[in-house]
């Protein structure tokens, strides 16, 4: 295994495309947040500075698509055959991936979320807009989304070991993200047990910000990380079972 | 892990170098031994009945018409295809349940790298999951003539280089058995001859390699023993010169179309 997580942190380390995704998305947090936190007049009952945090969950998104790429671009350049030939047993390969990722994920989800915190606090208080946001909320929602991220890649990879086409496979989780879940969200009834057990509410739950719509009920934020769990256990077993299962004809 | 590989050291340059000293197969009996191979994808039959032995010191050459069933054969052997029915096992067990698979066999079947990743990093994700040195890759690249490109994106690469930096993939564990797909593909009249020299070195230092082929003057000229398959079924398996002993004054691709004939009015 420490073979497995040797090659893997080497590959995510020496993959440009990695790198790019990460500083684009941090670049594209802290301009949004700056320029949300600038400009926007807030909803009166919502907290200023969580409604302006709830963009760093682009990072949950780039995470979930970059554990999807790391799977499913192992298909696409045929480098799963000479991963799978030095390891024939493909469980531990799917398991280095997770830990890997989930790690980078954890770092780069509490990068992002603590950049977006420390520029959204000193602009809410230069217009004299309490945050309403305390020390420990703002800890809260640094760790939450640290912990979203990383859950975020863990099930992106098993997403990609599911669906191993990675067209088909980024196709469906921004269909899922961005068209089903805000659809179905608005539907009566069906639609609370989407904005609460969707991707999207319980990122914004786990990370204790603000959902879509900002009226959502959403989980409380430790019931919110345990779904997440639950998803991703789900998504990596279907996927580590479809893996060894199916031939690699490439 | 260096304690497993003694008598093995020098790294690759010099293990496979002009003066690659002989040495014992790993284990007594054949490299390869395949049995009643089989295999459907959906309606289709692959595979239907191979059979075959390769034997450690010699180049046995694995020739067969486009969709004969070669590649899903090889694949099959090593573990990324599961057979419908039969058995292949390498140095006397199944791919997948051998103790380092890497040292015990290497293969090249699809020329593939990350287009985003260079040669040499490519090589170095591959050694580590080998659990080998780094500096490994450096010397692969020195043999297979990719140290100029060692640092260029694989993305650049021609067919010929992706082929040489898949066929360094499937020497970095110095293995005693090689499998290769279709290794002169892309590569140019100089890189098929050198292609054909590593591959005598290596045997003339007991290794086993098979090679598939369609290329048949190629392989006349490189190859020790010959498999043939036809419509997924073994045809023939013999040494080349026993072979066309069968048929005095013609050649092996005379014997080979002869062979894998296909019937009247079948799609071939």
């Amino acid at each position: 295994m420490t073979r497995l997580l040797r090659a893997e942190t080497l590959q995510l380390t020496t993959t440009r495309a990695y790198w790019l995704l990460a500083a684009g998305t941090t670049a594209l947090i802290a301009g949004a947040t700056a320029a949300t936190a600038t400009a926007t007049s807030f909803t009166p009952g919502t907290s200023p500075a969580r409604s302006v945090l709830a963009i760093a969950g682009l990072a949950q998104t780039v995470a979930l698509l970059a554990g999807v790429l790391s799977v499913t671009g192992e298909f696409r350049h045929k480098t799963i055959t000479p991963a799978a030939l030095i390891t024939p047993r493909r469980t531990p390969l799917l398991a280095a991936k997770l830990i890997t990722l989930a790690t980078a994920g954890l770092v780069f989800g509490l990068a992002t979320t603590a950049i977006a915190t420390a520029i959204t606090l000193p602009l809410l208080a230069a217009r004299h807009i309490p945050a309403d946001l305390t020390s420990s909320g703002a800890a809260a929602v640094i760790a939450g989304g640290a912990i979203a991220t990383a859950l975020s890649a863990a099930i992106g990879i098993g997403v990609g070991a599911i669906i191993r086409n990675q067209a088909a496979a980024i196709i469906a989780v921004l269909a899922l993200l961005y068209v089903a879940e805000p659809l179905l969200g608005f539907i009566p009834h069906l639609g609370t047990a989407i904005q609460q057990y969707g991707l999207g509410g319980l990122s914004a739950a786990t990370t204790h910000t603000i959902g879509f719509p900002a009226s959502a009920h959403l989980l409380a934020q430790p019931a919110a990380a345990l779904v997440l769990v639950g998803y991703a256990t789900i998504a990596l077993l279907t996927g580590a079972v479809l893996l060894k299962r199916r031939d690699i004809t490439t | 892990m260096t304690a497993t590989t003694s008598g093995r050291d020098g790294g690759p340059v010099a293990r496979h170098g002009a003066a690659a000293a002989r040495r014992p197969p790993a284990t007594a009996g054949p490299a390869i031994q395949v049995t009643g191979l089989r295999k459907k994808f959906g309606r289709v039959m692959a595979v239907e009945d191979v059979s075959f032995t390769v034997c450690y010191g010699r180049i046995t050459g694995f020739l067969g018409p486009n969709g004969a069933g070669k590649t899903t054969t090889l694949r099959m052997m090593v573990g990324l295809i599961r057979p419908d029915a039969g058995t292949a096992v390498i140095a006397g067990k199944p791919y997948p349940k051998l103790a380092d698979p890497a040292r015990a066999a290497g293969a090249l079947l699809d020329a593939a790298a990350h287009p985003g990743r260079t040669g040499r990093d490519h090589l170095r994700v591959l050694a580590a999951a080998a659990g080998l040195p780094g500096h490994q890759a450096d010397q692969l690249l020195d043999l297979v003539g990719l140290a100029h490109a060692a640092r260029q994106r694989a993305g650049r690469y021609s067919l010929g280089m992706r082929q040489r930096l898949a066929l360094a993939a499937a020497l970095l564990g110095d293995p005693d058995v090689l499998i290769l797909d279709e290794p002169a593909n892309g590569l140019d009249p100089q890189g098929i001859r050198w292609l054909r020299d590593l591959l005598r070195t290596l045997a003339a230092g007991g290794r086993a390699v098979l090679i598939s082929s369609h290329l048949l003057a190629e392989a006349a000229q490189t190859v020790d023993d010959i498999v043939v398959i036809s419509r997924g079924r073994t045809v023939a398996q013999a040494p080349l010169g026993d072979l066309l002993a069968t048929r005095p004054g013609a050649t092996l691709e005379d014997i080979y179309l002869e062979l894998t004939v296909t019937p009247q009015g079948a799609p071939s």
